[in-house]
């Protein structure tokens, strides 16, 4: 199927709601067929070493991306109190070029201009624009994908921003308003074809709702507080992705990967936010153990010593990050691995064993 | 290092304490002579001693506005361990005071990473990681005779080398430089004018050790004061 459409796990959480809707961003199409199109990659092999989205064709899982680039994109010419369009185009663009400014990926953008379409009309066009959801409590943007279901190709991808919460592009942030040049960053993110990274740490909040206490990748489904500016620039989790899904230039051959089986009581655990931190570099990558035998794959990771640390995916919904939920094992406590993995570039550890316990 | 020229210490405190060796009434070539007696084996064990790699802070963006301070989400705080190794140093007497020295040493440190204040694992972890290191090494030793007290005789010693440290799997190596400064004393167990073997001695050092562009994790240079016994043999 060509063309096939749907909105998956491309949204932006506002912290702190009081909802007790889920996080899932409204789709223009039934929760069936967002299911089928955009189900995560859950292959665990270097070649998916992120967690992105994906497709399944038959039996195999086939990452989305982009085929042509540019990515040619239109910006929406309505505005919402406090940004214009022309400031929504600026921060926009700021955004993009952050995404391009990686050296290791060869992801580029290309502006086509102001259009008078919204995001979400499948007329192969990808615009950004606002949408007044306010039903949306807990959604700041959310990106939808087109697809091409037999290669993986994204067609057409719109992101559309809440304009039911306050905005702002000033340069500095403004007290009480969102960012929307990080939210931007954000959905050009899932707009490339990653999906959620889960470095980050959050603390529950009276009444419902998760608070951020610190993010380590702009990839991290819920957002900073308003009048915060720190999501404009990708993080090296981010990095390691986006050059994973689009390598430019040497990547591969400079950076290695870290690869192994996550257990419990001798078997396998599915979900797992496994880490590796750079003692040498500082630099922070994570994914998921992504198979039933708790296999992962970190890529992406710079040459030297690694500090392994694997926890349960409790900060954050699990259907931000998975849609077979009941797969994901939350039930162990976060370990850190007592052996240092000796990451070599242009190649794998090979397969590191850890073991975690159940709480 | 190396343990190395302790034996030439020795034997030219005892070669300068006593009269001339006798030349042997065998066939001996004025170039034999000349060698005879000027080098020397020393074999022993070493310690090499903690050498520390400094603390790390693994940190994400807090939430704050316009900036949060960073959250921590663990220290850590790394080190290559203390470790026994093996030494062995061949020595030239170039003068009766100063020899000079190539030595190897060979020992598996292991390296220590412990996790401090991590935000989920509350008890303190050590992350380890097992070296196969060796050393190859020069040196210039300097007798010190006017300073021998019972028979005891100092000597300092400085030099450099290279260092290769394999990792733990045998897939990722480090290799680097070795400066070294120290001291030590030589105490002779047996001088002999005459044979192959001209004397025996013990030797011990300490010694102060710098490494670069060997494992490290910033741009401190890992330093570890080593010591060193071993038997010295003089031929």
């Amino acid at each position: 199927m060509r063309g096939a459409r749907g909105e998956g796990r491309g949204a932006r959480e506002v912290q702190g709601s009081k909802s007790k809707r889920g996080d899932r961003c409204s789709a223009n199409v039934s929760a069936a067929l967002v299911k089928a199109l955009l189900l995560v990659v859950l292959l665990a092999s270097p070649t998916f070493a992120y967690l992105k989205l994906g497709v399944h064709i038959g039996d195999q899982t086939i990452a989305l991306r982009w085929q042509e680039l540019p990515v040619r994109y239109f910006v929406s010419d309505q505005g919402v109190p406090g940004v214009t369009p022309t400031d929504l185009d600026g921060a926009v663009q700021r955004a993009a070029r952050a995404w391009e400014d990686v050296p290791t990926a060869s992801i580029t953008f290309a502006r086509a201009g102001f259009t008078a379409s919204l995001p979400g009309e499948e007329d192969g066009m990808s615009t950004l624009g606002f949408e007044d959801r306010p039903e949306l409590e807990r959604v700041l943007g959310a990106t939808s994908i087109t697809v091409d279901t037999v290669t993986g190709e994204i067609l057409e991808a719109d992101i559309f921003f809440n304009a039911a919460f306050p905005w702002t592009t000033a340069s500095g942030g403004e007290p009480g308003r969102f960012d929307l040049e990080s939210i931007a960053l954000h959905e050009l993110g899932h707009l490339t074809g990653l999906s959620h990274s889960a470095l980050g740490e959050t603390e529950l909040v009276h009444g419902g709702g998760r608070r951020v206490l610190g993010a380590g990748a702009v990839m991290f489904p819920i957002a900073f507080s308003p009048g915060n500016i720190d999501g404009r620039r990708p993080m090296a989790d981010d990095i390691a992705g986006l050059s994973d899904l689009y390598p430019a230039g040497d990547f591969r051959r400079r950076t290695g990967s870290v690869s192994g089986r996550i257990t419990k009581d001798g078997r396998g655990v599915f979900g797992a936010h496994v880490t590796a931190f750079n003692l040498r570099t500082r630099q922070l990558v994570g994914n998921f153990s992504l198979s039933d035998d708790g296999g992962f794959v970190i890529a992406g990771v710079d040459a030297g010593p690694c500090l392994l640390r694997v926890e349960p995916l409790d900060d954050g919904d699990l259907d931000s990050f998975f849609d077979e939920t009941d797969r994901v094992d939350v039930d162990f406590l976060a370990a850190v691995h007592t052996k240092l993995a000796n990451v070599q570039a242009g190649s794998d550890t090979g397969e590191i064993r850890i073991s975690v316990r159940a709480r | 290092m190396l343990l190395a020229c302790a034996g030439v210490i020795l034997v030219a405190d005892a070669a300068g304490a006593q009269p001339a060796p006798t030349p042997s009434k065998q066939a001996v070539t004025p170039r034999e002579s000349r060698l005879r007696g000027r080098f020397e084996l020393t074999v022993g064990a070493g310690w090499w001693g903690d050498s520390r790699l400094g603390r790390t802070t693994a940190s994400i963006p807090g939430n704050g506005a316009p900036r949060g301070d960073d959250f921590i989400l663990f220290t850590t705080d790394a080190r290559i361990a203390s470790a026994a190794a093996f030494e062995a140093t061949l020595g030239y007497r170039l003068t009766p005071l100063i020899s000079a020295e190539a030595g190897v040493g060979l020992g598996q440190p292991e390296v220590r990473t412990t996790v401090i204040g991590d935000v989920e694992v509350p008890e303190t972890v050590t992350a380890t990681d097992r070296l196969i290191q060796l050393s190859v090494e020069g040196a210039l030793v300097v007798r010190l005779p006017r300073l021998t007290i019972a028979r005891v005789t100092p000597f300092v010693r400085g030099g450099a080398g290279y260092v290769r440290q394999l990792h733990e799997g045998r897939r990722v190596v480090d290799t680097g430089q070795v400066f070294f400064v120290g001291a030590g004393m030589m105490y002779p167990l047996l001088a002999r004018s005459r044979g192959a073997i001209r004397g025996v001695a013990l030797r011990g050092d300490v010694r102060a050790v710098w490494y670069r562009e060997a494992f490290e994790l910033d741009d401190r240079r890992p330093m570890s004061l080593n010591a060193g016994l071993g038997l010295t043999v003089r031929f």
